[in-house]
């Protein structure tokens, strides 16, 4: 890759976090070197901090992002203390009409969000973090939720399930994504043709019964 | 007697909405006729209710649904009251860090939200309905929120701003996707070939500064 390449895509970045309305970039600063996009500057919010990172990720020839903005918030506003912030997110969480919070646990400490305890399934402990982060007074989120399914599953079911909604789609081409299901842990691995298909592949597992966990080593080529 | 295709496809939706762990799907019944996918019976909340919906749309072949599925709280919940929805509602917006909810006024009158009043930018209005559905004992959202943009976009250059993203992510096909603003409202017609690029295109004019509202006339062939 040559520096013309990196000054396209870096450009091509730089353009995308201008564009989203919902982001302010006005203090990002972008650079790229060989495949890899490093963000450094400030936001004003932990969701525009992971927005920033997914535009670079979702940028094709991306091969690596390092996300080094800082979360500033703006100083007209009021900054929650660590316990309003956990207030917020336990009543967030409470007040969901899909999420079960009976067994999950908020600790926020200088704006460092954790959750912890345990959660029936994959989807509830993405959709938990996905809650969490555009709190106001969020600077990070560490997600260490244990998914317990309650009823057991079987490895090949599961396997089988998130191969038949591949099929069922009609855009993810068996031939081109592995699914592999070890313990309720998922391994997918392959090439996906845009980073629409691999979001898609990795969503599909994402609300299969029985999942615990999903590695994505799907490539965008 | 082998299955006509109709009826493949009506299962393909049955097993797409048994499949998501997420969706409560065991009063839903299906019917397809010529890539119109109806769904009817009825779900615990509105949410289920919307991504039913989706799930039906991500069915390769179906290209339109038609949604005919009530909300209807399991007996065994205590349903929040109105006052309470109301509130629950008003501190999500509140809290979240990237909707400026100072001009937004929320009311709920048996289990249904309108939302009215104002804010700053189109995907900020859809934001609130999104907090707003997926709130317990909420049966549905009107969303009546006005949107009166911070600085003023000539719609010449949101058109541009929507078509150059179109155009970074890679997806978007120009010459099958048209795009047209008038007085800060898109209007997207055309074809796509799944629901995810379609949505995708609507997503990018909800982002794009400026747009007021979107339509989306967009036809999954």
């Amino acid at each position: 890759m040559n520096p013309a390449d990196d000054e396209n895509i870096k450009q091509d970045i730089f353009d995308q976090l201008t564009w989203d309305d919902s982001i302010d970039a006005s203090d990002i600063n972008v650079s790229v070197l060989n495949g890899v996009a490093s963000l450094e500057g400030t936001v004003p919010s932990y969701s525009a901090k992971m927005a920033a990172e997914g535009y670079a990720y979702d940028t094709s020839e991306i091969t690596d992002v390092e996300n080094n903005l800082i979360v500033d918030f703006p100083t007209a506003e009021p900054m929650p203390s660590d316990l309003e912030i956990t207030t917020s997110i336990e009543n967030k969480f409470e007040w969901h009409s899909k999420i079960n919070a009976a067994g999950i646990r908020v600790e926020t400490i200088n704006g460092n969000v954790t959750l912890s305890g345990v959660v029936e399934s994959y989807w509830e402990k993405v959709l938990a973090e996905n809650l969490a982060l555009d709190t106001y007074g969020v600077a990070d989120i560490a997600n260490e939720l244990t998914v317990v399914p309650v009823k057991s599953f079987v490895d090949d079911g599961i396997e089988n399930d998130i191969r038949s909604a591949y099929r069922r789609s009609g855009l993810i081409d068996e031939k081109k994504i592995t699914v592999e299901v070890n313990g309720g842990i998922v391994r997918l691995r392959g090439i996906a043709a845009n980073n629409l298909v691999k979001s898609r592949a990795y969503d599909i597992a994402v609300y299969t019964a029985g999942v615990k966990d999903i590695i994505d080593e799907i490539t965008v080529v | 007697m082998t299955p006509t295709a109709e009826e493949l496809k009506k299962q393909d939706i049955v097993d797409q909405l048994t499949w998501d762990d997420s969706v409560d799907a065991n009063d839903i019944s299906v019917i397809v006729r010529d890539g119109v996918a109806e769904l009817n019976g009825t779900v615990p909340t509105y949410a289920s209710k919307l991504e039913a919906e989706r799930n039906a749309y991500l069915v390769s072949g179906i290209n339109d649904v038609v949604n005919n599925l009530a909300v209807e709280f399991p007996t065994t919940e205590t349903i929040p009251t109105d006052l309470e929805i109301t509130t629950n509602i008003e501190n999500k917006l509140k809290w979240n860090s990237q909707i400026n909810s100072a001009g937004i006024r929320v009311e709920t009158t048996n289990g249904i939200v309108t939302l009215s009043g104002m804010v700053d930018s189109f995907w900020e209005k859809t934001h609130a309905e999104d907090m707003a559905l997926y709130t317990h004992g909420v049966i549905d959202v009107i969303n009546d929120l006005t949107v009166t943009p911070v600085k003023s976009v000539v719609d010449i250059d949101i058109e541009n701003d929507i078509r150059n993203a179109y155009r970074r992510s890679g997806l978007i096909d120009e010459e099958k996707i048209n795009v047209e603003v008038n007085g800060g409202i898109a209007k997207l017609s055309g074809i796509a070939p799944n629901y995810l690029i379609k949505t995708r295109a609507y997503n990018i004019a909800r982002y794009t500064a400026g747009v007021i509202d979107v339509i989306d006339n967009i036809t999954i062939v």
